[in-house]
């Protein structure tokens, strides 16, 4: 090997560290910025029944992230789940605390008179954690109103999607357990 | 209603009476808890007093009855029990009492027009501590206690869902 052609390896292997290390921290830096929290997995070759497989659907197209701000919460399909129903609530709730025995809860309720276009929303912890027993939140589209949220009790930290419930004539709800067999996890998340 | 959340194995349950708690009162809240036992046949709640306590409500590991005199919450609120829960077992417990709205008796002393009975009180948040949530009908676990009324005994139904539980 002469010196030209070891030179030109010598370039080439630190073009690629240096290249790798920008990938790296630029993948660690969007990680940090926008985090999936999970992901939905094939419903192929599960035995579900006509209502089970429109909640899978309606689940597995969802999805909900988490950045510094607050919550996105993606509906690709929200016009056509708005074309036969009222509306959309989410219902998140402090899974670490009870008050009277029930776990303080968040819902956010979007009307589907008011959805024009398939929803991308960013909740924002602002007015996650500004909502309490005394007030409901105007916000993004919808409105956010809670239960054993207490002023003079710390906010909760812990919080996972607790519901996703769709009014209307042929309304339904899906609890927790349907979401975790879709993505195989809960959607948790931490307010600190 | 039905419990949900519980102390799993982690029975008896020691519920500390703190100082700011009148001590007239604690006959009543001691047997509170001895109503619960009762009704299951063995001890689940275990109620003392420590006036040694330092503590304010919150996750400290230890299970007490606050006497709040200045409430921040609802002025319809009688009293408050808060669990931290792990996954679905409970680990620590508070119960703030809201004496700064309401005004309570004893229940040698009968039923006192516009007092709280703070027997039937204490088997209600007792239930709350040891995991039950409200229930409309017949019971202690209904959610607002009138004045001057006696609710004492744990129904059938509520024995038996603390009872599947334990």
């Amino acid at each position: 090997m002469n010196t030209k052609t070891m030179k030109l390896l010598v370039f080439s292997l630190t073009s690629i560290a240096v290249l790798g290390w920008i990938g790296w921290s630029v993948y660690q830096k969007s990680e940090l910025q926008s985090r999936q929290i999970a992901e939905a997995k094939s419903k192929s070759g599960l035995n579900l029944t006509d209502k089970q497989a429109e909640k899978w659907t309606v689940v597995e197209k969802f999805n909900l992230r988490q950045n510094n701000e607050g919550l996105q919460i993606e509906i690709p399909h929200a016009l056509d789940l708005c074309q036969d129903q009222e509306s959309i609530h989410f219902v998140f709730k402090a899974y670490e605390i009870a008050f009277a025995g029930n776990n303080p809860r968040i819902t956010y309720s979007l009307s589907c008179q008011t959805i024009e276009s398939n929803m991308f929303n960013l909740l924002s912890f602002k007015d996650f954690t500004a909502v309490n027993d005394k007030n409901s939140i105007r916000t993004n589209g919808g409105y956010l109103r809670s239960s054993q949220i207490y002023t003079d009790e710390a906010f909760p930290e812990s919080w996972l999607l607790s519901e996703i419930q769709i009014v209307g004539l042929n309304g339904f709800i899906i609890n927790e357990y349907e979401i975790q067999k879709v993505f195989g996890q809960n959607f948790e998340f931490k307010i600190h | 209603m039905g419990v949900r959340i519980s102390w799993k194995n982690s029975t008896p349950v020691t519920l500390l009476i703190h100082r700011s708690v009148p001590e007239k009162f604690d006959q009543d809240i001691i047997s509170a808890g001895q109503r619960w036992n009762s009704a299951l046949g063995r001890s689940i709640l275990t109620v003392r007093r420590d006036n040694s306590l330092e503590n304010s409500p919150g996750k400290d590991g230890l299970n007490i009855i606050y006497w709040q005199t200045s409430w921040e919450g609802s002025t319809k609120e009688q009293a408050r029990t808060s669990t931290s829960v792990d996954i679905s077992k409970i680990i620590d417990a508070d119960i703030k009492i809201n004496a700064q709205n309401f005004a309570y008796s004893l229940t040698a002393a009968g039923a006192i027009p516009s007092q709280i009975n703070l027997e039937s009180l204490m088997v209600h948040e007792m239930g709350h501590v040891i995991g039950l949530t409200h229930f409309e009908e017949d019971g202690v676990m209904q959610p607002q206690l009138p004045a001057s009324k006696l609710r004492l005994y744990p129904s059938n139904y509520e024995q038996t869902e603390v009872a599947c539980e334990y």
